[in-house]
């Protein structure tokens, strides 16, 4: 390997730390089955707990994520136990503050929309927020399926809300309409985070695999 | 030219780490760089005696637990070997 090679090998290799963020992340990917899991069981529970009495539904709901915050920091924990990281990293904290400022807003929002009866606002609203905290861990962590997903997720909740809004159906009255979005929600922040979540696992041990050959 | 202590793909991948990490478990740069616990403490052991690097061994309970800082001394080294970097790519 003559110099000028040598140099551009140590070139790439620091970019891809300091600029792609190629960087140290231990995060056990389980969380985001979790979080699916949890996405699941909300958009089907969400609007009939509301419906009995919005303290009813907030609880329910600050309940199930509660459930989901503990479960994510008991993960994280554990992984970075095994790296003898006592507490969490800067990019784990930014990642947990961001998703905790968005469930609370979330919440609040909810009540206040469940109040008016505007159920499809609610599940259009968890949508492009928690949507749009994938965005910005997609953007901390370079990881560009979270960005796509994210995106995508952002431009479909705008779309129905222009729909829902000019056909008059943000109320939920329309059954149709309700599945329609209650299927984009269970696709956009279930399956589309799983399916991501298992291609990730898959790399990382597939690059541990390489790595003790 | 360059800082041979730099010019080294483990080290200025340890150090790139460290600069975007402030400091990192023995552990964890192991995992990173995927390299033996022998030859990461030997690349360490080089840097901490130019004191680019700063090791901290503890204890945690009864288990040793060993943290690697990056010093300003290492960060300026740094930052300077990046500029060589790219004056011999402007240069050749």
């Amino acid at each position: 390997m003559n110099e000028k090679e040598k140099v551009l090998r140590q070139i790439y290799e620091i970019k891809s730390h300091l600029v792609d963020k190629e960087t140290f992340f231990p995060y056990n990917y389980n969380a985001c089955h979790v979080w699916s899991t949890i996405a699941v069981i909300l958009t089907l529970i969400m609007i009939p707990s509301y419906e009995q009495g919005i303290w009813l539904g907030s609880a329910i709901s600050f309940v199930l994520l509660a459930i989901g915050f503990l479960i994510e920091g008991s993960l994280t924990k554990k992984v970075n136990q095994s790296y003898d990281i006592e507490a969490c990293t800067k990019r784990q904290g930014f990642i947990m503050k961001n998703f905790l400022m968005i469930s609370l807003f979330l919440l609040m929002i909810s009540a206040i929309l469940a109040s008016e009866h505007l159920y499809i606002v609610i599940y259009l609203s968890w949508l492009f927020l928690i949507s749009l905290g994938y965005f910005a861990v997609g953007f901390v962590l370079n990881i560009r399926q979270f960005s796509q997903m994210a995106q995508l997720n952002m431009l479909t909740s705008v779309l129905l809300l222009l729909i829902g809004y000019y056909f008059d159906l943000l109320r939920g009255e329309d059954l149709l309409f309700s599945i329609l979005i209650q299927t984009m929600v269970i696709f956009g922040l279930a399956l589309l985070p799983s399916a991501i979540a298992f291609k990730l696992q898959k790399e990382e041990r597939f690059t541990k695999e390489a790595c003790s050959v | 030219m360059f800082d041979p202590l730099l010019h080294q793909p483990v080290r200025s991948k340890l150090l790139s780490l460290l600069i975007s990490n402030d400091e990192l478990p023995f552990k964890a740069l192991k995992e990173s760089l995927s390299v033996t616990d022998g030859n990461l403490s030997s690349h360490l052991s080089k840097l901490e005696k130019e004191e680019y690097v700063i090791i901290e061994k503890t204890f945690e309970g009864k288990r040793p637990k060993t943290v690697v800082h990056i010093s300003p001394k290492g960060k300026q080294a740094f930052a300077q070997y990046i500029e060589a970097l790219k004056q011999f790519i402007e240069e050749n």
